[in-house]
């Protein structure tokens, strides 16, 4: 699929505004369909790209509820409902009340609203600290900083324009308000009063109060949910920087794990089991989904144009022995399947790419992919960026991490080039994969010293350089004046 | 002995001169710069040379074993890197005509951009081509607006002069418990 039409407007454009998080001191970026985070080694590019998968996984408020995970758990083996005595009490008083009344009492609607916001805490810390496998979410903060660590996230997924998601991770645990959640009113009211009604006014049937209690409560906090944040965030895959070597060893890790394992009952665990952050554990863990039943992406086409274009070769997923075995065979006469274990990093890095495409991603997904050009040559890294257009085209949204100067100098042709008007843009040969510049968002992290940490801000492709103003320039401009000093010199005619 | 110096001076006369190297919000500053030195401003209107193709500023300099010359073009906005080789050739061409042939130099065309902007295919393009005074033909060398002209000229400038300076921010120790 080929269109211009700028792929905009979807749930995922929000933005996100961290501060005092890793070695950020302040960041505040807006999703678009293609997200580029740039700038040095280690000033935060990954903790910003680890921090939006933690988000996307924690973002399915209402499977939430249906799992019932906002108030601690019915336990059926011991029926009683851990309802908070200030959630429980208003929602007695209110079916009780004789004058009782469909609308909700603000007092309740309030407690609601604090068990919204203790659950996205609870959740949102949870998955945070299993995202980066920290124990304690003080490793996160900013070390120099003397602020709090706030995120806050806000957009087309939050109902009311400016309202928004804040975090606050204060010692070890993450507070979360949310602005201008809206009031919602029930269907339901009559009948669960008369369910109310129903039940004796007896000490002994507090089981029954509090289990519809914890209906409606469940009820009207999934009405709030539903109305303040009407989609939640899409579904996001993480390619760690490390996955030539994770992909590669694969096999020898779960085979370790698995040993592991079989002995834990009869004798202690000679080594520990290793232990992974969750983007490099989930990556472990769907890349193998590759080639078994039940497994799909939408992207075969993409997939196969990958090989193709980057990889000079075919992936292949073997399970015949249950476990999957990836194989590589190069796209060339006589050639035979080799495990990626034996092939170049270049392969080893980009084959998930494929395979997460043909197994994985499906349309409106987010993949988020560290360094995709790690391994790979020049004239390949820019073919990478256009297989990235290409993704955005179809309707992948993609987020990178990169030090690539040539893919984003391929980033800025694309976009120059949705600059010119219909009939001339068709004389170029990537004409279909033009990038509109609304549809891509860079950013440029740099360190400040005086600060102790990084700011982020967006760079936009300047119309005359026909590139973005990123720091590689710098790089070259001193590279190229001390080859034109050490040129110069050798034509001074005098020493 | 200021033979370049007195030269220059007699050649395009006091007002003409300037102090420092500046257009609109651009600058390169001479200190450090090798002494006894001249600065023309090219823009000059006692020089009346509207019609020729020229540069901002030409820097002379007298030294030991050899002169300096430096023809400067600041640029404070975008700019296209085959008109700035055309301006500071036409730089090295006023130099050539004004300058005693006698009196041994060594030669930098030297660009000074406020932008930090340094795109490939302008690297490129300025790689690509030489500027020619007498018999030396070099390569163009850059600096941002507010470094010393002097990194231009020295081999071995000090880090802090070489146009910007690297910002290698923090040292990352251990998280604070």
């Amino acid at each position: 699929m080929s269109t211009q039409e700028p792929t905009t407007g979807n749930p995922g454009d929000y933005r996100l505004r961290v501060k005092n998080f890793g070695p950020i001191v302040e960041a505040e970026v807006e999703m678009r369909p293609l997200t580029v985070f740039v700038g040095p080694s280690n000033s935060g590019k990954s903790y910003l790209a680890g921090l939006l998968y933690a988000m996307h996984r924690n973002s399915a408020w209402t499977s939430l509820l249906r799992k019932g995970a906002l108030f601690p758990r019915w336990v059926p083996a011991r029926p009683k409902v851990q309802l908070p005595d200030s959630v429980a009490r208003p929602i007695h008083s209110w079916l009780t009340a004789q004058e009782g009344a469909p609308v909700i009492p603000e007092d309740l609607m309030a407690e609601l609203r604090k068990a919204c916001e203790r659950q996205i805490a609870q959740s949102m810390e949870d998955e945070v600290r299993r995202a980066f496998g920290v124990a304690d979410l003080k490793q996160l903060r900013r070390w120099s900083s003397f602020g709090g660590t706030e995120i806050e996230w806000s957009g087309k997924n939050v109902a009311t324009p400016g309202s928004a998601v804040r975090l606050d991770l204060l010692d070890s645990s993450l507070s979360a308000s949310i602005s201008d959640l809206p009031s919602v009113s029930v269907d339901d009211y009559s009948s669960w009063q008369h369910l109310m009604e129903a039940i004796p006014k007896d000490d002994d049937k507090d089981f029954a109060k509090n289990l519809l209690s914890y209906f409606v409560a469940t009820e009207v906090i999934e009405k709030l949910l539903k109305k303040g944040f009407p989609s939640t965030l899409p579904r996001a895959h993480y390619l760690p920087g490390d996955r030539a070597g994770l992909l590669r060893h694969r096999e020898a890790v779960f085979g370790n794990l698995i040993r592991n394992a079989s002995t834990v009952a009869s004798q202690p665990a000679v080594r520990e089991n290793p232990a992974f952050p969750g983007i490099v554990a989930d990556f472990l863990e769907e890349v193998g989904w590759s080639g078994s039943q039940g497994a799909g992406g939408d992207y075969t086409g993409l997939s196969v144009e990958v090989e193709k274009n980057l990889l000079g070769g075919e992936v292949e997923v073997n399970r015949q022995g249950g476990s999957p075995v990836f194989l590589y065979r190069a796209d060339a006469p006589g050639s035979e399947d080799i495990p990626l274990a034996r092939t170049s990093s270049m392969v080893s890095g980009l084959a998930p790419v494929a395979l997460y495409l043909s197994w994985n991603v499906h349309s409106g997904d987010v993949l988020i992919i560290e360094e995709p050009e790690a391994h790979v040559h020049p004239e390949k890294q820019v073919e990478i960026a256009r297989q990235l257009v290409r993704m955005v085209r179809d309707g992948i949204r993609v987020v990178i991490t990169t030090h690539s100067e040539w893919m984003v100098e391929q980033l800025g042709n694309l976009i120059q080039l949705s600059q010119l008007d219909e009939n001339r843009r068709a004389e170029f040969r990537y004409a279909d994969i033009s990038l509109d510049p609304r549809e891509i968002g860079v950013w440029l992290f740099r360190k400040d010293s005086a600060l102790g940490g990084s700011l982020v801000e967006e760079i936009r492709v300047d119309p005359e350089e026909g590139a973005f103003p990123t720091d590689f320039g710098r790089v070259r401009e001193d590279l190229y004046n001390e080859n034109a000093a050490i040129y110069n010199r050798g034509k001074d005619p005098v020493d | 002995m200021s033979a370049l110096v007195e030269a220059i001076e007699a050649k395009v006369g006091s007002e003409a001169l300037a102090t420092e190297c500046r257009k609109e919000n651009t600058t390169v500053l001479l200190d450090g710069a090798p002494t006894p030195h001249a600065v023309v401003d090219l823009d000059s209107s006692i020089l009346d040379l509207s019609e020729r193709r020229r540069c901002d500023y030409l820097f002379v300099a007298d030294a030991p074993e050899a002169g300096w010359v430096a023809v400067i073009e600041l640029k404070s906005r975008t700019f296209s890197a085959e008109g700035v080789i055309e301006q500071l050739e036409g730089g090295a061409e006023l130099a050539d005509e004004w300058l005693p042939e006698a009196v041994p130099v060594n030669f930098r065309p030297v660009l000074v951009h406020r932008l930090p902007i340094f795109g490939m295919h302008r690297k490129t393009a300025l790689d690509r081509r030489r500027v020619q005074f007498r018999g030396s033909r070099v390569k163009v060398q850059t600096l941002s607006s507010g470094a010393r002209l002097r990194a231009a000229l020295d081999s071995r400038p000090d880090e802090d002069e070489v146009g910007h300076r690297r910002d290698q921010g923090p040292r990352h120790g251990r998280p604070v418990e």
